[in-house]
C-alpha cells in the first residue's frame, strides 16, 4: 500500500510539470502579449519597459525556469487586465466553479447509479433497453445547445426559472442539469457495464444459491466488486466535468473559471491563463489520485498490482 | 519467403452476431448516410446561397410554423440567410473536421500505443507520462489555448482536435498490444527473421482493428461536439462560413425573440452526433460482446 502510494505521488508532479511546458512553450509561441495589450499606437520606451518588466526579453529556457520558480512559489505575475496577482484572481473565480460542478456532478452520480443498476439488473427488459437509448441520445446533446433550449422553455417561455446569475439554489437548476445530462449518460453505460461484469461471476451464483435476497446479494457481493472501475471512471472524467463546465459558464453567464479562461485567453492575459491551467490541472491530478486511492482501499486487489 | 509464412491472421475475430444491435448499427449508418449525401448535394436540394443575407426575411420561422414561408422550408437566421443552406453546408465542415480530427488522432494514438506496447523501455515511459499528462488538462481548454494561439481555420481545428484525443487510442491500443505480444504467432514471426514493422503493422494491426473502429466511431461523435463548442465559443471556422456551433452562436442573441435559428442547427447536430453513436453503440456490440 505505502509503495502504491509512493508511486503515485512521485507521478502526479510529473505530469505537472509537462503540463506547464505544454502550457508555457504554447502560449509563448505567440511571441509577445505585450503588442496585443499596449496596443499598436504604444511607443518602443513602453513596450521595452514592459518586456522588461515581464523578463521577456530573456531567453526561452531562461523564461521558462523563471517561471517555473514562480509557480512553485505560486507567483504567476500579476494579471494584465485586472493588475492583480494573477493567481488571487483564479483563486477568486474558482469557488463558482467548483460548487456549480460539485451539484453537476453530485446530480450525474444520482442519475447514472440509478439508471445504470436499473438497467443491469433488468437486462434485456424494456427497461434496459429504454435506458440504452436513453444514453445515446444524451451523449449526442451537446452542453451549450442544451443549456440554451432550457433557458429559451425555462426562463424565457415559463419564467420559471432564472437565465443566469447565481444568488440562489435557483440560479444553479439549469446550469447543473446541463453538466450533469453531459455526464449522467457516460456513468449510466459504466455502472451497467460494470455490474454485469460482475453479476456472472462464481460468488454471486454462489450466494445466490445460499438463498441471499436480492438485495443483499446486489449491495455486497455485486456493488463491491464493481466499484473499482465505476470509481476511476468518475476521476478521470473530472477533467470532462471542469470542460464541460467552461462552456456551461459561458452559456448561463456564470463567473467563474471556466469564463475567466477564455476570457484571459481572448485578452492574451497570459499570467492568468497561465495560472487557471496550473490550477485545474493540480484539480484534476489531485482528484485522480484520490481516486486511486479510494480504489486500493475498497478493492484489495488493486493495491499489490 | 518470410513473407509469405508470416502472413497475418487474424486472432480475433468479430464474432458474427445478428439480431437487435445490429438494428442500431443499421439506423445509424442509414441516418449517417442520408446527412452525408444530403449534404454533398446540397447545391442540388437547395437554390440558396449560404452566406447570402436577405434582410427584408429575417429570421423567419420554419414553414410548418405559422409565418413561415415554403421558399425557406427551415427558416432563416438573423442576417436573413437561408437555414436549410447553411445546415447543409455547413455539415461538409462539420463532416470534414469531425473525420479528419478522427483518422489523425487514430493515426498518431495506434502507432504510439503499438511501438510503446510492443518495444516497452523509455518509450513505453515516456507516452504513458505523456498521456498521463494530458489527462491533467481538459480537452477543451488544450484546444482553446492552441486555437487562440495557431488562429481558426479548418487545418488547425482538425490538428487541435486530434492533438487532444490520440490518447485513448494510445491506451487502448498499448494495453491490446501487450497481451498479443506474448502470443505464439508474434514469436513466429520474430523467429522467422521479420522486421520489427512486419510485426508490428502485418500481425499486431489487423488484430487490433476492431478496437480501432469502436473508438473512431465513439471519437468522431465527440470530435464533432468538439468542433461545435469551439465554433460557439468563437474559435471555429471563421464568419460567415456556415459551421453548425457558429449559428447557434449567432442565433443565442434572439432566443428572446424566436427560438427556430438556434434550436434547428442544435437538432442537426444531436441527429449528426447520434447517428455515429448508434453506428458506435453496434460495432462496440460486435466487438465486445460482453455486457
Amino acid at each position: 500500500m505505502r509503495q502504491f502510494v509512493a508511486r503515485r505521488l512521485l507521478q502526479a508532479p510529473l505530469s505537472l510539470l509537462l503540463v506547464s511546458v505544454v502550457v508555457f512553450v504554447i502560449l509563448n509561441l505567440t511571441g509577445d502579449p505585450v503588442t496585443v495589450y499596449l496596443g499598436t499606437d504604444a511607443t518602443p520606451e513602453r513596450i521595452a519597459e514592459l518586456r522588461a518588466q515581464l523578463g521577456l526579453d530573456q531567453s526561452l529556457p531562461v523564461q521558462y525556469v523563471r517561471f517555473l520558480r514562480g509557480v512553485v512559489r505560486g507567483e504567476f505575475g500579476r494579471s494584465l487586465t485586472y493588475d492583480r496577482p494573477a493567481l488571487g484572481v483564479v483563486i477568486n473565480h474558482l469557488g463558482p466553479t467548483v460548487r456549480l460542478a460539485a451539484v453537476g456532478l453530485v446530480l450525474a452520480l444520482v442519475l447514472g447509479l440509478t439508471l445504470g443498476t436499473a438497467a443491469a439488473v433488468r437486462r434485456g427488459t424494456w427497461i434496459d433497453h429504454l435506458v440504452g437509448g436513453f444514453s445515446v441520445v444524451g451523449l449526442s446533446i451537446p452542453s451549450f445547445w442544451l443549456g440554451i433550449m432550457l433557458i429559451v422553455v425555462f426562463a424565457v417561455r415559463l419564467h420559471w426559472l432564472p437565465t443566469s446569475g447565481m444568488e440562489s439554489a435557483r440560479h444553479y437548476l439549469l446550469p447543473a442539469a446541463t453538466l450533469a445530462t453531459f455526464l449522467a449518460p457516460q456513468f449510466t453505460l459504466v455502472v451497467r457495464a460494470s455490474l454485469l461484469d460482475v453479476i456472472h461471476e462464481m460468488y454471486v451464483t454462489t450466494a445466490r444459491a445460499k438463498g441471499l435476497i436480492e438485495a443483499r446479494i446486489l449491495s455486497r457481493h455485486v456493488f463491491q466488486n464493481a466499484l473499482p472501475p465505476i470509481i476511476a471512471f468518475v476521476g478521470l472524467q473530472l477533467g470532462t466535468l471542469l470542460g464541460g463546465a467552461v462552456v456551461t459558464e459561458t452559456v448561463f453567464a456564470w463567473p467563474g473559471l471556466g469564463r475567466l479562461t477564455i476570457d484571459a485567453v481572448s485578452q492574451r492575459d497570459v499570467p492568468v491563463v497561465e495560472a487557471a491551467v496550473i490550477v485545474l490541472a493540480l484539480g484534476i491530478v489531485i482528484s485522480n489520485f484520490a481516486a486511486d486511492l479510494a480504489n486500493a482501499l475498497v478493492d484489495p486487489r488493486i493495491r499489490y498490482e | 519467403m518470410a513473407e509469405e509464412a508470416t502472413r497475418a491472421v487474424p486472432v480475433v475475430a468479430p464474432r458474427p452476431r445478428r439480431g437487435r444491435r445490429d438494428t442500431s448499427l443499421l439506423l445509424g449508418l442509414v441516418v449517417l448516410a442520408a446527412i452525408v449525401v444530403l449534404s454533398a448535394a446540397a447545391s442540388f436540394v437547395t437554390k440558396h446561397d449560404p452566406v447570402a443575407q436577405s434582410l427584408g426575411d429575417r429570421l423567419l420561422p420554419p414553414m410548418w410554423a405559422s409565418g413561415g414561408l415554403a421558399r425557406y422550408p427551415l427558416g432563416t437566421d438573423g442576417f436573413g440567410r437561408d437555414a436549410l443552406s447553411r445546415l447543409l453546408f455547413g455539415a461538409r465542415i462539420s463532416i470534414a473536421v469531425g473525420l479528419g480530427a478522427v483518422v489523425l488522432s487514430g493515426v498518431m494514438g495506434t502507432v504510439l500505443g503499438l511501438v510503446a506496447g510492443y518495444k516497452g523501455g523509455w518509450f513505453e515511459g515516456v507516452i504513458m507520462r505523456l498521456s498521463d499528462a494530458q489527462q491533467a488538462l481538459p480537452p477543451v481548454l488544450l484546444a482553446i489555448i492552441i486555437v487562440a494561439v495557431f488562429g481558426a481555420n479548418i487545418a488547425n481545428l482538425t490538428v487541435v482536435l486530434a492533438v487532444s484525443s490520440w490518447v485513448i487510442y494510445a491506451r487502448v491500443i498499448f494495453a491490446r498490444t501487450v497481451v498479443l505480444r506474448q502470443r505464439e504467432f508474434v514469436e513466429a514471426a520474430y523467429a522467422l527473421g521479420a522486421t520489427t514493422a512486419h510485426i508490428l503493422f502485418r500481425h499486431l494491426l489487423p488484430n487490433l482493428w476492431g478496437q480501432i473502429m469502436v473508438i473512431s466511431a465513439l471519437q468522431a461523435g465527440r470530435m464533432m461536439l468538439l468542433e461545435a463548442g469551439l465554433s460557439f465559443l468563437g474559435l471555429g471556422v471563421p464568419a460567415p462560413a456556415p459551421a453548425w456551433g457558429s449559428m447557434l452562436a449567432d442565433a443565442r442573441t434572439f432566443v428572446f425573440i424566436t427560438p427556430w435559428p438556434a434550436a434547428i442547427p442544435g437538432l442537426a447536430i444531436v441527429l449528426t452526433v447520434w447517428s455515429i453513436n448508434l453506428i458506435g453503440e453496434g460495432l462496440r456490440q460486435r466487438y465486445e460482446p460482453r455486457g
